[in-house]
């Protein structure tokens, strides 16, 4: 198991390349076209003569693909570990209530916020979304953790999930209840997901996050193969499985907590892409799955968003709802097949 | 490279196994004193349910025991880090390995994940341990097939090549011969004795498998009604502990034959 060995070079080659491309068609569709060219040449930081292309780029569509880019990454490579981790092929930041719970936390702290009387504006502000959201990934992460040490059916710990997912949404209706429509407006054109209105800071903040929780995953590729051969044998080859697991679970609990918080849940991605990465590499292999995960996830929102804007038109539905679109006819599949899916 | 020291030096004192619940512990089997110090076939066996897996799994470092001493080499179990003990014990469980997506070389390859780097690099003499692994256990032509398409037999010998690429002093097999017909249970048998004999291991295995032990292991290790019963397998037989430990109204073990038989 050398990393990438020579079999799979031509994949990420290709992988890289549709990588670009997709960028490039992202950017440049939307309700007002820009030739591929140009945008091509604003990647190069070359100067465009038609200046409202050019502030529409810089101001709007290229914040919005970086945006893109590190959700598809972070959200695709938790899925990844969390099915690892659990074992269970139907793992996903979203299917497993882990974005439910985020959500729990952001509501808990925007509508609640009038009785904790904190001011309404600024980064504190922004940071506090983030730690709530965070702090709501981790607790229902914790708790389908702790449940799947007990349970080990693949489907009841989804059905779990889905419980929980109605669970926070009932909490979340119960707190809207009491809340002023002002509150609550802001709680759902958050709930909308969206990918564009951030700045460069947060972007800057968004990458340095992920990335930070992504270079760590690094040195547990090795520990999260030996754990697919099960605890016991990767126990025995001498993986710490209680510092791995809490380790992964912190990381995932912290990029989907960060990522919910700045464009709200996304359904699905954490769980289709790790599956489209194991279809074309044919392998388990986290070595080789990791940076196919990274790259495969970046495409498929690349392409989510694409398809979001309505190319040609000038509608723009939500992105979540494109996801789910990809996303939830998978899991049936997936069912379907149960018998022979490999993790 | 590690070359795996021969000769182990294996002792446990006054061990007591079991599982510790929130208000007192579930003993299994207590006063266990065990002594290995060559290379030799251990078969551990007992009816259902007297703590055969129990027993191997706390060996096998993947439970905690109780209360009592274990040693190899002098050390106490809880004195070495994860990865020393994976220098010294490596292991083939019942729970065999499902989806997923590895061949067999990969999965073998494996058992060097003790030795390799961050990013489970091969040296050359990685390479060269899963060979060998895939050469003793004969599965040399499958290692570029999935695992998943295997027979119980096969998949079997990969996790014992697996174990063997770990490269380790002892091997502990919790019921290897347990989804197996008869003639790949006697494959099996033959082959610890192989490594026993030829590559210097100390084979310590559950089974229910009793003629084979019997006929096979150098030594075991008889569970019953809470106590453990440890000697030559010659030993065990002639002072008749097989038979007051299984006969029953329907069979007896005949010590002629080395087999169970009708009454």
């Amino acid at each position: 198991m050398s990393p990438v060995p020579k079999k799979y070079r031509l994949h990420f080659i290709l992988l890289i390349v549709m990588f670009f491309m997709m960028w490039l068609v992202n950017i440049s569709v939307g309700s007002v076209a820009i030739p591929i060219g140009e945008t091509f040449k604003f990647l190069l930081h070359q100067n465009l003569e038609n200046d409202t292309w050019q502030t529409i780029l810089e101001g709007l569509r290229f914040p919005k693909s970086l945006t893109v880019i590190v959700v598809g990454m972070g959200l695709s490579v938790s899925g990844l570990l969390m099915q690892t981790l659990f074992r269970n092929p139907m793992a996903g930041p979203s299917v497993l209530g882990i974005s439910s719970g985020a959500s729990l936390g952001v509501a808990f702290f925007l509508m609640g916020s009038s009785w904790w009387g904190i001011s309404n504006a600024g980064w504190g502000m922004q940071m506090s979304i983030v730690l709530s959201a965070i702090v709501g990934a981790l607790g229902v992460l914790g708790l389908i953790l702790i449940l799947s040490y007990k349970i080990k059916n693949t489907l009841s710990i989804l059905i779990i999930g889905l419980m929980l997912s109605a669970l926070t949404s009932s909490v979340i209706s119960v707190l809207s209840y009491f809340t002023t429509s002002q509150k609550l407006q802001q709680y759902i054109f958050w709930g909308f997901g969206n990918v564009s209105n951030l700045t460069y800071n947060e972007l800057a903040f968004l990458y340095t996050s992920v990335g930070i929780g992504l270079f760590i995953v690094l040195f547990f590729l090795k520990p999260l193969n030996s754990l697919l051969l099960g605890e016991n044998l990767a126990q025995s080859m001498g993986v710490n499985i209680r510092f791995t697991q809490n380790t992964i679970l912190i990381i995932v609990g912290v990029i989907v907590g960060i990522l919910t918080a700045f464009v709200g849940p996304i359904a699905f991605i954490g769980l289709a892409v790790p599956h489209i990465a194991r279809l074309i590499f044919k392998t388990s292999n986290h070595m080789i799955l990791f940076p196919a995960v990274i790259l495969l996830g970046s495409i498929v929102m690349l392409i989510c968003d694409t398809l979001s804007q309505l190319p040609f038109s000038e509608q723009v539905i939500p992105i979540n709802a494109v996801t789910s679109l990809i996303g939830a006819p998978l899991v049936i599949l997936l069912i379907l097949k149960q018998k022979n899916y490999s993790i | 490279m590690n070359q795996p020291a021969t000769h182990i030096d294996f002792q446990t004192s006054h061990l007591s196994i079991g599982y510790p619940t929130r208000k007192e512990s579930l003993e299994v089997l207590s006063d266990i004193n065990l002594s290995v110090n060559q290379p030799e076939l251990i078969a551990i066996i007992g009816k259902n349910g007297v703590g055969k897996s129990t027993l191997l799994r706390t060996l096998a470092g993947l439970q905690p025991a109780l209360s009592g001493s274990y040693a190899i080499n002098g050390k106490q179990r809880h004195s070495y880090t994860p990865l020393q003990w994976a220098q010294m014990i490596a292991v083939v469980l019942t729970e065999v390995p499902q989806h997923n997506d590895f061949t067999v070389y990969e999965m073998v390859a494996f058992g060097r994940q003790t030795y390799t780097n961050w990013l489970d690099q091969h040296t050359i003499s990685d390479k060269k341990k899963i060979q060998e692994a895939l050469e003793i256990t004969h599965i040399w032509e499958l290692s570029q097939k999935r695992f998943a398409e295997l027979s119980d037999g096969q998949r079997q010998k990969v996790m014992i090549a697996r174990a063997l690429a770990q490269d380790t002093p002892i091997i502990m097999l919790d019921e290897p011969t347990v989804h197996l017909d008869i003639h790949h249970s006697m494959e099996m048998f033959v082959l610890f004795q192989k490594l026993v004999q030829k590559h210097q291991k100390t084979v310590i295995l559950t089974t229910h498998e009793i003629g084979l032990s019997v006929k096979l292991a150098d030594v075991l290790w008889v569970i019953d009604q809470g106590k453990i019963f440890t000697d030559k397998t010659q030993q065990i037989v002639q002072n008749q502990i097989i038979s007051q430990v299984f006969d029953t109204d329907l069979i007896r073990f005949n010590i002629k034959t080395m087999n169970f038989e009708y009454r």
